[in-house]
Formats: C-alpha cells, structure tokens, sequence
C-alpha cells in the first residue's frame, strides 16, 4: 500500500473548477443541504424564477418547480430574493439553470443546459463564461468541447461585464487549446482582461513574464504587474510576489523582500504565503533558523485551511521534530486537513484509519476517505481505494471497480498502480481480460518508476512475448516528442 | 379580297395578340441592350478622358435599370473610375445578384477597404453565408475590416485561425504581424511581429517581400534590422521594383547599426543622396522627424522641398515648429503652386502678430476668414481655424467657427467631420442642436446628422417626436449594422419609449466588441441591462466608464439619461 503519495500544495491545484464555484459561490445558498440563513420560501423562488425563465408561461414554470421540488428540497437566502425579483428572463434562465445543474441531479442535466443555452441566446454574459467552463471541464456530462468554448469564451470577451473570459481565453492559448498554441495572443487577452479590472488577469501576466520559457519573459514587467495586483488586494499575488524574489530575480535570491510580500499575504489570511514563510524560517533564510517562528506560521497557515501546512505539522508530530512524538495529535492534524477537502490528507488519513497509527484502525472509515481523495483524481487515493476494494477490505469486494481505478491511477503514472495492473493482466482472475502485451507494458512502466519487484516482473512478462509482441511493446514504450511513452 | 383580307386581318390580330403577351421580355431585352451600349459609350468616353460624358452615359444606363450580370459589373466597375452617384445602388445590385459569383462579393468587400468605407462593408458582409462564409478569403477581408475600425484583438483572432491555409499563408502571415505591431503594450506580439515580417522579406513574391520591407517602419526602430550578416543594399538591388521609400528605409537601416553618436552625421549624409529619388522626400522627412532631428532638415537644399506643396509643408511646420518666423515668412514667399492661400493668409496674420503688428494682424485674420467665409470653402476655414487654433489666436477661432455653422449644409463636409466642433460649444446647445436640425433636414438620410439630432433631443424635456426619432434611427441602424453609435441611440428612443428588452437585443444582437466603444455606448449598454433586470453587471459597466474624446453636450445628455450629476461620472 501507498503510504507516501505525492503531495502538493493547494495553490498548484486550482483549475477552472474554482473560478466557476466563485462565480456561482452565491448559488450555495439555494443547493440542498447548504448552510441556511434565511427561511424564504424556495417554492415560491423557484416558481418566480421557472416563470420568467419560461418567458412568462405559468403551466410550464409550474410544472418544472414541482419536479424540482420533489428532487431537491432547499432553503433561500433572503439576499437572493432580492435577486431573482430583479432578473429579466435571460438571468433567471441562467440563475434556475445553474441551481438545477448544481444540483447534480442527472435527469435535471438536460433542462438546465437548455436553460443555460437560452440565457446564453440571449447574450447573458455570465452564463456564456459559465457554459465555457462547463464545456472546458466537461461538467455535468457534456462532452469536452474546447472549440465551442472559445468561440463562447470570445463571444464573452466582447460584452461588458465579463468577469474570466480574458483570463480563460489567455491560458487556453498559452496551452493552443481550442485555439493555436500562441503567447503573444495570451498577452493580449490578460492585458485586456486588465483593462476591464480582472486582477487575475495581472497575477497571470505576471506569471508569465517571469518565467524564462514562457515567449514573454520580461522581469521589469513583470514585477509591475505582480505589486498592482497585490496591491489590489489580492493576497495570492503577495505570495507569487514572494515567489518572484526568490526564485525569478537576477542573482541570488532576495530573501528579505520575498519575506516583505509573503508577510502581506499572510494579513490577508493566504496560508501558502505562511506556510512558505515557515519555510524560510526553519531553512534560515532570514538570518537564522527559527523553529519557533516556523511552526507559528505553520499552525497561522493551518488555521487559514492550509490542508498542507496541516500535514507539514503532522509530520513533526509523528517524526518527534520540534515536537515530543505524539501520533495522536499528528493524526489529528491530519483530520483537520482531509476535513477540509485537502486531497493528500483524505488519502492520509484514509492510511492512518487502516494502520490504526494515532487513531482506531477503521477500514470501512479508511474506505470512505480513500474514496473523496480517488474522487479528487489523486492517483494515491484511487490506489489505496481499489487495494480495499480488491481484497474486501473495510468494503465489499469489487474487482471490477478496483481494476477500473488501477486503470486510472497508472494512466496518471501511479508506478504501484502500474505494477498491480500489470499483475491484473498477466495473472488476474477474469482470464478474459489476461493480455499478455499490456501486462508487459504495464510492468516495464512500473519499473522505470523504480516500483519495488517490478524489474523482475517486467523480466519475466517481456520473456514471454513474441518477436511481434517485443517490437509493439517497443514502439509503444519509445518516447513521443512529449517525451513520454 | 375580303376573304384576304380578313386573313391578314387575323393574323395581324394574333400577331399583335402575342406580341402583347411577350411585350415585357422584348421590352427589358431592349431596355438590357440599351443599357449595355450605353456603358459600353461611357468606357469608351472614359477612354477618351471625356470624363463628363463618361458620368452621363453611366448614369443614363443606370436609369434603364439593367438586370443583366455582366452589364451590372461593367457599370459598377465604370463607376468606380468616374465617380458616378449611383454607385452604391449598382454595387449592391451586384452584389446581390442571384447569378452572382463568390468573386464578385470578394471584390465588392475589398473595394469597400481599399476606399476605408467599413461601414459599407458592415452593411454587406452579414449577408454573406453559408459556404461563403467560411471562405478564407472572405475571412480575411473580415479580419482587415477588423483591423481598420480598431479592433486588432478581434482581426488577429479571426487572422490566426487562417494560418494553416495554403494560398493566404504569407499574406495571413504579413498581414498579422501588422496587426501584432500595433499591439504596442504587448511585448510577445511585438517580438511575434518582428519574426513574421522577417522571415517574410525573404518570401520569393516581390510583392510580398517589399510589403514586409514598408511593414519595418511599424516595428520599434531598434526593431527593424535583421541582423547584422543582413545587407539592405544587395537586398534591394535584387528587388527591382523598390521606390525611393524603400531605399530609405534601406538606409535607415544601416544607418542603425552605427555607434548612437555617428548616426545623426550619417543620416545627413544618406539624406543627401536620397533626395534625389523619386518619391523619397517624405520618408526622408519621417526618418528626420521620427530622429529627433527635424531641425536639420533644414540643411538639406531647399530645393528638396519645392515640389509638392506636402513636402514644402513639412519645411514649413519645421520652421514654425521652431519659431523661426522670418525664415518661415520668407520659405512661403515660395510656395508652390496650389499651396492653399488660407493658409499662406492665415500665417501671414500669425507673422504680423509675432512682430507685433498687431492692426495688421487683426485684419490679416479679417481678410482670410471673410474670403473663406463668402466663397464658402469648408476647407479653407478648416485650414485657418488650425493655424488660429495652433498659434492661440481665439478671435479668430472664434470667427471661424462661427463661419463655418453658418454655412449652407450642402457647403459643409460629411457630418462626421464637423463633430469636432462641439467643444467650441459646451455653453451654446441650442445653438449646436439647431446646426444639426439644418444638416439633417437639408441633407435628406445623413445618418450621422440623423442620429446626431436624435441623440441630443433625448436630454430635451417635454415634447419631442419619439416616434420619428424611433423609425429614423432604425433605419440608419439597418443601414449601417457595424456602427455601435448608431445602434446606441436606438437603443435609447427604445428606453425612452419602455421598449426595455427590444433595446437589449438590438445592443446583443450586433456584431461588435462592447468592451472596445465609447462611453456613450457602453453607458447604454449598462442602461439597457439595468432595465431588464441585470443591476449587477449594469452597475460594474457604469463605474467602469471614461469619457475621453466625448464631446461635452453628449456626455452631458447622457449623464442626464443616466441621472448622474453633470461630471458625476467620471471614472
């Protein structure tokens, strides 16, 4: 079993996804089971919303609120009754559009992309940068389709009012997705997004300019754009201003005004800017080594829901550095961090339930954590899940389910994943699915991980291949231009 | 013999019978080959340099209405060279002509661009569908459009999708990197535009290759060479057909690869070598000007500068520029022929001013502002109210404005033209909105006079005739669907009447970058969403507007519109 997956920090993780919760953060406060403040009436709600949304066509509105009704039962905010009283039909659209797919209710999906694609006809600019990002993500079983949210996304881009559209638009052509890969063509997209106040705009831009590779590099400009959007508020630029001088300046790096920043990030509550901090505390990076500072900011990042600074204390706890030894309270910490969703500490805690390390060993428990960090897409967690799955650990046992994770974890280059699946095909139960070529393939991958027994196993499987089968396992193992097999 | 008759008779019955039957084909064919003899007539008069026969016999065919397809393009290609009135109609007969070719709307478009008339091309380009529309070339005359109403993000996204096609490819290639260069803020456009207009001076199409050589002035001066193995000489010595222009350029080049301190000294020494060719003036003047060295044009021989009265002007403005008056007053003594006497008038007031003569100033201005006044010659004031307005002499600015509203409509220039006097009354809006009630009623469908009245009778309160403003500001709206001013006025006759949500959907529905119009438009924007129940997004556009370049009485009427305090809104 995994013990030790790769962790990274949460500001590295970001993905379209967060934009859109922000964008539709408000919505929360209409979903089943969200946090409740007020005691509106979501029937009620729900018909002003339907009817508008349905151009005024009662039979229809009503129809639809008592079906959504009976599958998703909610409470309103009394804020966001305000709301809908003042939306045209295209906003209402969109707002009933965006509850009903939030919902996750699958036999909703198709009458709140229809209502998303009406306030979309009707020029809404935020359902168009939402129906973007759902076909960016492939959300709410649509299929990927990066050519139609560009064209959407430049649709947007040319309203007022659009609030990512730029930003979207630069990083897809910084990555020539929907569109030729183009830096020059990004530029242009974050300055415009500038111009119209995106500060995610100018903390992309900075990004940019400073690296080396990126067509861009232009340090001057980039240490402008970085201050204005930290002075605009934005704590993630304080920290990436921080990142600036320590790793992207001429020279050595500047440590001290690397600390001036991450200090600004850290008032505005941004735990990756503590937690970096604590770093240069405890490496010395500031005059002296500072154990004590460092694990203050660490618990300062901790208590700003940094799910890594959670486990960085954890680790001092169960290594007894700094601290006396105490796996109880690193488990603990290590609670806190999967409590807040932080994929690596699910996938952590899911291994401490099972050895019982600073807590009851709990498979069916473990199982459960090891399923939200598989959800996340950790290769880690999928591994952990589909080994209990595999044996009926904690779980009832489902082989079918546990190979179809060891499937996803070795696509993302899990190496024991490679090495279980590898196993799968050679020797696995369901003779059917033996392939002798995959299970060599499989094994070699393992191997080149350095997944411990996965060079004996790859001798062995590649002994048993015939000429045919060596060069096709050959070709397939040689690199692409990507430099990956 | 009766029986014979009779006969005749019948057959005379039944001939006549059956010609009236077909008596519309007979008519039209004739009516078709009248037409085409009388283009045929014009071409040949054209050919003659009769040029008013030329018009005549155009305009007689014109008014025979011919259907035919070749005939349509022969009148508007005739057109088009003799300047004949019902052009536009003939351009759009064939255009939308059922036997029309693809080729024939590609023209039509291009023409529209090579005469700066994108609203023409606004107005046509819509139509064009289906297949057509994903022609590449068509595609790129879109994406040239684009680019001259300003919109360079949009040209190059739509330029960029092109690249991979074959037969555009360097075209799309060069054509991008000019759009790119004047991405001035944008450092990786820049370098992109520099790598796209070098590698295209190598391209083996002449053509081409000189097209990039005039695209390096784009680039920022330190930009422009290719490199140090790069020889401008031997380059343009393969290249045949490169102008003065182009061997200025040359220079300009090699010029600027000397240390920073040799390189005044040797563009006066290039210079006095490139006069001498044909057309090169005016390049050697920008490498001057663009140098910082405009006063050393001076050292060049004068010569240099008597021939076309806009080289002679550039000698001039640097002798003003630096306000060497006598020697300025002198270099007009010899102004060439057809150098404007408004001008040559207006200075010699400025002249008698510096030396404070100032009686004879004061009717120097009297004397040149009266002579353009009577003769009423637009641009004779337009030309006396620059030099008053660069030289501070508000009298005379005064007077001359007051010249120009005073003109009969069919005297002044197109509408747009004449925005630029508003300033002049940010005090008087009685005054300016009866200006623009006589250009409008004179000048029968001047949509910007249209839309101007329209516009400043939304801050008038009381009775106004809403209903003529709604149907004639929709009319200037179909006719120019690429105006987003145009679009915006509309949009507020709709509000003003509680046509909330047609005005919402005739702002979506256009074809335009909202992000990229003035503040008047985008304030209607916000407007328009804020009636219709999007506060939020309304609220965001307003805070966000600038009214630079906005003429005092609009911004006031549409603070006004938008129940903002007079100066309120600015950002």
């Amino acid at each position: 079993m995994n013990l030790s997956g790769p962790y990274r920090p949460k500001s590295l993780r970001r993905s379209p996804t967060g934009a859109f919760l922000i964008l539709c953060g408000w919505f929360a406060l209409v979903l089943p089971g969200a946090p409740l403040r007020g005691q509106e009436d979501p029937g009620a709600l729900l018909r002003a919303l339907a009817l508008k949304a349905n151009d005024g066509n009662e039979d229809a509105a009503k129809a639809l609120t008592e079906r959504l009704l009976s599958a998703m039962p909610a409470r309103v905010d009394p804020a966001f009754v305000a709301e809908v009283e003042s939306a045209g039909a295209a906003e209402a659209a969109r707002l009933l559009a965006m509850i009903i797919l939030r919902s996750e209710v699958a036999d909703f999906r198709q009458e709140g992309m229809a209502l998303l694609e009406k306030a979309v006809e009707a020029s809404s600019v935020a359902a168009t940068e939402g129906l973007a990002l759902i076909l960016l993500e492939g959300r709410h079983g649509q299929a990927l389709d990066p050519d139609r949210a560009v064209a959407l996304l430049r649709r947007a881009r040319q309203m007022p009012g659009a609030k990512t559209a730029h930003r979207l638009l630069g990083d897809l052509a910084l990555k020539g997705e929907g569109m030729p890969k183009d830096t020059a063509l990004a530029v242009e997209y974050y300055l415009r997004g500038i111009e119209a106040g995106s500060v995610e705009c100018r903390l992309a831009i900075h990004r940019l300019y400073r690296d080396k590779d990126g067509g861009a590099h232009d340090l001057i400009a980039a240490e402008r754009q970085g201050r204005a959007a930290a002075e605009a508020g934005s704590a993630e630029a304080a920290h990436e201003m921080g990142i600036f001088y320590e790793l992207h300046v001429e020279g050595a790096p500047n440590w001290s005004r690397a600390a001036e920043w991450l200090k600004k990030g850290v008032e505005k509550g941004y735990g990756p800017a503590a937690l970096r901090l604590a770093d240069y505390a405890f490496e010395g990076r500031l005059g002296r080594i500072d154990a004590t500072e460092g694990t203050r900011l660490l618990r300062e990042a901790a208590g700003f829901g940094d799910g890594e600074a959670c486990l960085r204390l954890a680790a001092f706890y169960e290594k007894g550095e700094i601290f006396p030894q105490d796996p109880v309270a690193s488990t603990a910490w290590i609670r806190i961090a999967a409590s807040i969703g932080y994929g690596p500490a699910e996938n952590a805690y899911g291994l401490r339930l099972v050895n019982g390390y600073g807590v009851a060993s709990d498979a069916a428990e473990a199982a459960r954590w090891f399923t939200k960090a598989a959800a996340q897409g950790l290769a880690d967690g999928q591994v952990n899940l589909a080994l209990l799955l595999e044996n009926g650990i904690g779980v009832t046992a489902d082989p079918k389910e546990a190979r179809r994770l060891f499937q996803a974890a070795a696509e993302a280059g899990q190496g024991v994943a490679q090495e279980r699946l590898a196993r799968l095909f050679s020797e696995g139960a369901d003779v059917a699915a033996r392939d002798p070529l995959e299970a060599a393939y499989w094994a070699a991958l393992a191997e080149r991980g350095g997944v411990q027994g996965a060079a004996a196993l790859s001798t062995k499987l590649r002994g048993a291949l015939t000429a045919a089968q060596v060069a096709e396992l050959d070709r397939r193992l040689s690199p692409t231009p990507s430099g990956r097999p | 013999m009766r029986l014979r008759l009779l006969i005749f008779a019948g057959v005379a019955v039944l001939l006549l019978g059956g010609l009236w039957f077909v008596r519309r084909p007979i008519i039209n064919a004739a009516k078709e080959w009248r037409a085409g003899s009388l283009v045929t007539q014009a071409e040949e008069a054209a050919a003659e340099k009769l040029g008013r026969e030329a018009v005549q016999l155009a305009t007689a065919a014109s008014q025979l209405e011919p259907r035919r397809l070749d005939t349509l393009r022969r009148l508007m290609k005739h057109g088009r060279a003799v300047g004949m009135s019902e052009l536009p109609a003939v351009t759009l007969l064939v255009f939308f002509h059922e036997e029309h070719a693809l080729e024939d709307r590609k023209e039509i478009l291009e023409w529209s661009l090579g005469r700066g008339d994108t609203a023409f091309f606004d107005q046509l380009f819509p139509n064009i569908e289906g297949e057509q529309a994903l022609d590449p070339e068509i595609r790129l005359l879109h994406a040239r459009k684009l680019g001259m109403q300003g919109r360079i993000l949009d040209a190059v996204e739509v330029a960029r999708d092109l690249e991979g096609d074959e037969k555009l490819g360097p075209e799309v290639s060069l054509f991008l990197a000019t759009m790119l260069a004047r991405l001035s803020a944008n450092p990786a456009a820049r370098q992109q535009a520099r790598e796209r207009i070098h590698a295209a001076l190598e391209n083996p199409d002449e053509k081409i290759s000189l097209l990039a050589w005039r695209s390096l002035v784009l680039l920022p001066a330190e930009q422009r060479d290719p490199g140090s193995a790069f020889s401008p000489s031997a380059w343009l010595a393969a290249r045949p057909s490169a102008i003065g222009e182009d061997h200025v350029i040359g220079r300009r080049i090699e010029v600027g690869r000397l240390p920073q301190a040799d390189r005044i000294p040797a563009m006066e020494r290039a210079a006095r070598d490139l006069v001498a060719l044909e057309g090169a003036v005016p390049a050697v003047v920008r490498w001057y000007l663009e140098s910082g060295a405009g006063e050393k044009l001076l050292d060049l021989p004068e010569e240099s500068f008597l021939g076309e009265v806009s080289i002679f002007s550039s000698r001039l403005q640097v002798l003003l520029d630096l306000q060497r008056f006598d020697e300025a007053k002198a270099w007009l003594e010899k102004a060439p022929e057809g150098f404007p006497e408004s001008i040559s008038g207006s200075l010699g007031a400025v002249f008698a001013r510096r030396a404070g003569r100032d009686s004879e100033a004061l009717s120097a201005w009297r004397r040149v502002i009266d002579r353009a006044a009577s003769l009423q010659i637009y641009g004779d004031c337009l030309s006396v109210l620059k030099v008053a307005e660069k030289f501070g002499e508000e009298e005379a600015v005064r007077d001359v404005v007051a010249a120009i509203v005073s003109f009969p409509p069919n005297r002044l220039p197109p509408s747009e033209m004449l925005e630029f006097l508003e300033p002049r009354f940010a005090t008087r809006q009685k005054e300016w909105l009866d200006f623009w009630r006589g250009i409008a009623r004179t000048r029968n469908g001047d949509a910007f006079a249209i839309d101007q009245v329209a516009f400043l009778e939304l801050g008038l309160e009381g009775e106004v005739d809403s209903a003529g403003h709604l149907e004639r500001t929709q009319q200037i709206v179909r006719r120019f669907p690429g105006a987003p001013r145009f679009r915006a006025t509309h949009a507020l006759w709709l509000m003003r009447v509680g046509r909330n949500e047609e005005a919402l959907t005739l702002l979506r529905e256009a074809d335009l970058n909202w992000n990229e119009t003035d503040s008047i438009a985008r304030a209607t924007y916000a407007l328009a969403l804020e009636r219709n129940g999007s506060a939020a997004e309304a609220a965001a556009l307003k805070s966000g507007l600038n009214w630079a370049g906005i003429g005092p009485l609009r911004r006031a009427t549409m603070e006004k519109i938008l129940g903002l305090q007079p100066g309120a809104s600015n950002s």
